[in-house]
């Protein structure tokens, strides 16, 4: 069922972009001049909007999270406390170090091994993709149901390696497909500029490539950071429910019931991405304030 | 090749061997013999895409997978073929400076600097050679500050202190305008006598090419010369 919908969407992509088509081409040379209202109306207006709405998620989280009483007919809490905090952190700090350390270890290691693949293959050749990017496509239930099986056998399930090695399989595309273009449009002059002056490949990537590409590594990094943020299956899968993490504590509690302790989850499964994307703008912007060159 | 081509010799300058390139059976350049003294600037003319940049590729030992090369390069008697890029002593200059653009001036230039002069010798190479250009104080200055011409003196500059014991320019003056280039031509080939490295220039200026200077043209060089 589930396939046949899939085909079905990818059909009607096709289709729609058949009939699209013509219609982009001939626009395209019509000279017609551009009309800017509608252009910045849909190109601001829609992002603003799911910001607006993501914003009012975030605060609609905070407020419960220190909500101490909150009956009925009041539009605002009667009384809010950090006091919930408090009582909870050690049912949140555990989870949330598993995350942090999952995440930013996933997220190197992923950032690591897309290096070492990109710098080995001119491109990103076809017998690769289809094994890459197998997690994504096949269903998350009989992926990780056979990867489950398989770490079981040797004993391996429950274990933080095996957990943070199932994560960078679900990482590795991600940051993968976030690096391909950079390194495709790299101007190779560079690389033979940095050879002719007597330096090995190595010292190559790390003293001129690398730090030429500081914002996509780092924007890759919180990718990646994110994406393992968000894994709940896998987690609880290889985990064997013995690695419990912001969003594994999130979810199981979310069906349980107190609102406030999934608030507490909630806002912190929702901060950590958002501060380490905070500093992918950062960092490169800070490293090279005095670079003209190195600006956006 | 014969047995006594394949000896080593004590030929000074850059020694071009029987050299070929081509792309997927299409040849570039067939069968090139020259030999470039010392402080000498040979000239070779042609149009953009027809593997002038490859032939310089080929001698500076970073030439792209997809250009097949034959033939053998010598510089000062020691053979090239087969060594990486680093260990050719072989100095290229393209079109553009191509500054590394998060390093300062000075840390472009000390980057170049031989990794055997170490600490405060290194920066003091670096001084001396941006004296010698005329821009001291500059090595704090960020790349994309510097104006075009000096840009392309700071990229002549750090070419220079790898050390090279040949020269490669790739269009070098055609990314400057009209005043510049002649003040740069006038540079570069006073440079090349005073430091007597062979130097291989390619373009497609006329003008480029130093007045009473060997010149060849790309295309007598596919059916043979």
């Amino acid at each position: 069922m589930l396939a046949l919908l899939t085909l079905a969407l990818a059909l009607a992509v096709v289709l729609i972009e058949r009939w699209l088509a013509p219609w982009a081409r001939a626009r395209r040379c019509n000279g017609r001049r551009d009309r800017p209202l509608l252009r910045r109306v849909v190109g601001t207006g829609v992002p603003l909007l799911s910001l607006a709405m993501i914003g009012a998620a975030l605060a609609v989280i905070v407020l419960w999270s220190i909500t101490w009483r909150w009956r009925f007919p009041s539009a605002l809490p009667d009384s809010v406390s950090l006091q919930f905090w408090q009582r909870n952190l050690d049912v949140i700090l555990s989870p949330a170090a598993n995350t942090l350390l999952l995440a930013s270890v996933s997220a190197a290691l992923a950032l690591l091994l897309s290096i070492v693949f990109l710098e080995s293959h001119q491109r990103l050749p076809g017998l690769w993709l289809p094994v890459l990017y197998a997690p994504l496509l096949l269903p998350q239930l009989t992926f990780l149901f056979g990867v489950q099986s398989a770490l079981a056998y040797f004993r391996l399930d429950g274990k933080l390696g095996a957990v943070i090695w199932v994560h960078v399989v679900f990482v590795l595309p991600y940051t993968l497909l976030a690096l391909a273009g950079y390194w495709q449009a790299w101007e190779q002059r560079y690389t033979m500029l940095g050879a002719t002056l007597g330096k090995s490949p190595l010292q190559v990537l790390i003293r001129i490539k690398l730090p030429m590409m500081l914002r996509p590594l780092c924007f890759a990094f919180a990718i990646g950071f994110s994406v393992s943020i968000a894994q709940y299956l896998s987690t609880l899968f290889v985990g064997a429910g013995r690695v419990p993490t912001l969003t594994t504590e999130a979810v199981g509690i979310a069906a349980g019931g107190d609102r406030r302790l999934v608030a507490v989850l909630a806002f912190m499964q929702m901060v950590l991405p958002l501060l380490v994307f905070a500093s992918a703008f950062a960092v490169p912007a800070w490293r090279h304030r005095r670079r003209a060159g190195m600006q956006l | 090749m014969s047995a006594a081509e394949n000896e080593v010799n004590n030929v000074a300058g850059l020694q071009l061997i029987d050299v070929s390139l081509s792309v997927n059976d299409t040849p570039l350049i067939s069968h090139l013999n020259q030999t470039i003294k010392p402080g000498e600037i040979l000239t070779l003319m042609g149009a953009s895409g027809s593997g002038k940049s490859s032939l310089l590729a080929m001698i500076a030992g970073v030439l792209p997978a997809a250009i097949q090369s034959t033939g053998s390069v010598r510089l000062n008697g020691r053979t090239l073929d087969g060594l990486p890029a680093a260990e050719r002593r072989v100095g290229l200059l393209f079109q553009d400076p191509l500054l590394f653009p998060h390093m300062s001036v000075g840390e472009n230039l000390a980057f170049a600097v031989p990794q055997n002069i170490r600490g405060r010798a290194r920066w003091q190479s670096v001084e001396a050679a941006l004296a010698q250009a005329d821009m001291q104080g500059f090595g704090d200055r960020d790349p994309a500050t510097l104006s075009g011409g000096q840009q392309s003196r700071v990229s002549l500059l750090r070419t220079l202190l790898a050390q090279p014991q040949a020269l490669l320019l790739d269009e070098p003056y055609s990314s400057l305008d009209q005043a510049l280039r002649e003040n740069f031509r006038t540079y570069i080939q006073g440079l090349v006598k005073s430091s007597e490295l062979p130097t291989l220039l390619v373009t497609h200026d006329p003008d480029d090419a130093p007045t009473g200077g060997r010149v060849l043209h790309m295309a007598d060089l596919i059916a043979g010369n």
